[in-house]
């Protein structure tokens, strides 16, 4: 008697899930689909958030340098705005009018470089740091300690090296011998650290002009601010699919500091290019979704995020232009500010 | 895989070692059902995850009242990010399971905690009708843990799949019965 009524319940309740199912379906069939929105409720529609206000995009595009490179992972300059762009297995280094100046060849493809104020090039390859000089002679090379280490992030910052371990979900200090000094950004409910939430690897830092270590919290979408003995001092970042906030699961996924301290950010999945303020106040955009090839149509598995073809690095030179990796291009894509173009013509009048 | 590369951690390696996941599609229940009713060297209809875009088509092109096709999770893929792009509504209004915060047009995916600041989702394939626009949602943003699969407990395997004739991709193709799942995150290693 039990089991019938039970069985009825379920046949019941069965029914009705199958019946909303099929109006629904009846529903999208007949009237769900228009012009604009052609997949109806099945469809994943992000359209208004890939356009740009155009009054918020104060940079123009001024220039590329085609690296010669089949794929790209990094980009970075020195004091003399010399560029570097690892890619392949490989280093190129172009002077600031984008002329080839030399190449050296790496024993894998890197993630991530940063060239220090003596001009040694640090490199974070799969789960080590290469060291070498401006010959591409290898001086040094050290391995991380953890079994899970992807380095997406250096920065060499006077006698400390900060690397980013994206599999271990931490940042590392070193001294210059690749000794280390101090792991930061791991979880400390007493000092009220989070931790990284790292859901793909990328996780990016850098020495802002305050002298604090700024570290993204990917899946926090917040950019850290830590001393170098790893205190957490603040941090700033809201996710958002709006412009001033950062989207997806995880961004930003880059970000590099420019000489008056402003931030500029990339982010993965709606790539666009911004820039905060030192306080982290959302400012403009240097780029918006428009400016890179989205690929609707690549497959969905691997079309943007195996490829790494949506993913852009940046870097900032002395004067303040913008230096984008776009892995599509396989090229630096440089965008220049419109007030500083205005400031540089009036000084050539 | 050559030598040189063991070491190398892929991006598909990446995946959280706190709550390392193992792949828990729930297809090998069905493995059995489909070794029932074909033959030895029979094939099937599948979709290949790495061509199928989430056009939407496969939700109301199938022969069956409710379509054949259910979007699975390669848990060992998963970010199992407290903001899923393939659970919310792009602009969600909190991150809670409120049905006006969820992406999915029939509330086919459960979201549960597991410890912070992850979570964990799953696919109620009961309500899933295979539309695929929380695997767009995830690939667009997050790691592609969540793609399309055919699932042959409930598919008739027609002669000509009503859905690869629209498919926009060419993502649908015949595989052997015997191994009659193309699983993300497994294809090519
Ligand atoms: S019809 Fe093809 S592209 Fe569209 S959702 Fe189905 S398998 Fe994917
Ligand atoms: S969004 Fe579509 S494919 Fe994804 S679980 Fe819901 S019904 Fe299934
Ligand atoms: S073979 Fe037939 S039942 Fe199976 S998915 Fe295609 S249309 Fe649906």
């Amino acid at each position: 008697m039990k089991s019938s009524k039970l069985s009825k319940i379920i046949s019941v309740t069965l029914t009705s899930i199958s019946v909303l199912i099929i109006a629904l379906l009846i529903y999208i069939t007949f009237f769900g689909r228009d012009a604009e929105n052609p997949g109806g409720v099945f469809s994943y529609n992000i359209d208004k958030y890939r356009k740009t206000d155009p009054k918020l995009i104060k940079f123009n595009e001024t220039g590329s340098i085609d690296t010669g490179f089949l794929s790209v992972s990094a980009v970075t300059t020195d004091l003399k705005d010399q560029i570097y762009v690892a890619g392949d297995k490989a280093v190129r280094i172009f002077d600031s009018a984008g002329n080839l100046l030399s190449e050296f060849q790496l024993s894998d493809s890197a993630n991530c470089m940063s060239v220090s104020e003596d001009d040694m090039i640090y490199l974070g390859i799969g789960d080590h740091v290469e060291v070498y000089n401006m010959d591409g002679k290898l001086l040094n090379t050290w391995k991380t300690a953890g079994e899970m280490s992807i380095l997406t992030s250096v920065d060499a910052y006077g006698d400390d090296i900060f690397v980013a371990d994206a599999g271990g979900r931490v940042v590392l200090r070193y001294d210059r011998s690749g000794k280390l000094i101090k792991r930061i950004a791991e979880p400390d409910e007493y000092n009220n650290i989070p931790g990284l939430v790292v859901p793909s690897p990328h996780v990016d830092l850098a020495v802002a002009r305050d002298g604090l270590l700024r570290v993204v919290n990917p899946g926090n979408h917040r950019i850290e601010a830590y001393t170098f003995d790893g205190y957490l001092e603040f941090s700033w970042g809201e996710p958002s699919m709006t412009i001033e906030g950062f989207s997806g699961c995880c961004n930003p996924v880059n970000f590099a500091i420019m000489p008056n301290g402003r931030f500029v950010t990339c982010e993965q999945g709606l790539t666009r290019v911004k820039i905060y303020t030192e306080a982290g106040e959302f400012e403009s955009v240097v780029a918006g979704v428009e400016s890179f090839d989205m690929k609707e149509d690549m497959p969905i598995p691997d079309g943007r995020s195996e490829s790494g073809s949506m993913v852009l690095d940046v870097a900032v030179d002395s004067i303040g232009r913008v230096l984008v990796l776009d892995p599509v291009q396989k090229s630096v894509r440089i965008f220049t500010e419109i007030n500083t173009q205005e400031s540089i013509k009036e000084e050539e009048i | 895989m050559p030598e040189k590369d063991k070491d190398k951690i892929s991006r598909r390696d990446f995946i959280s070692n706190t709550i390392r996941g193992v792949c828990l599609l729930g297809l090998g229940g069905t493995l059995g059902l489909v070794a029932t009713r074909t033959q030895a060297g029979d094939t099937v209809w599948q979709i290949d995850p790495n061509k199928c875009i989430g056009c939407g088509r496969c939700a109301d092109h199938c022969v069956l009242e409710i379509s054949a096709v259910k979007c699975v999770h390669n848990f060992a893929m998963c970010g199992y990010c407290k903001l899923c792009t393939g659970y919310f509504e792009p602009q969600p209004n909190a991150l809670n399971t409120g049905a006006e915060n969820q992406l999915c047009p029939t509330g086919a995916i459960r979201r549960s905690f597991v410890e912070h600041p992850y979570y964990e989702y799953e696919i109620d394939e009961e309500l899933c009708v295979g539309c695929g626009k929380c695997v767009v949602g995830c690939n667009a943003f997050g790691n592609g843990s969540l793609f399309l699969q055919i699932r042959h407990d409930v598919c008739v395997n027609c002669n000509e799949c009503a859905i690869s004739v629209v498919c926009p991709s060419g993502a649908f193709k015949r595989v052997n019965a015997s191994k009659p799942y193309i699983l993300k995150g497994e294809e090519g290693e």
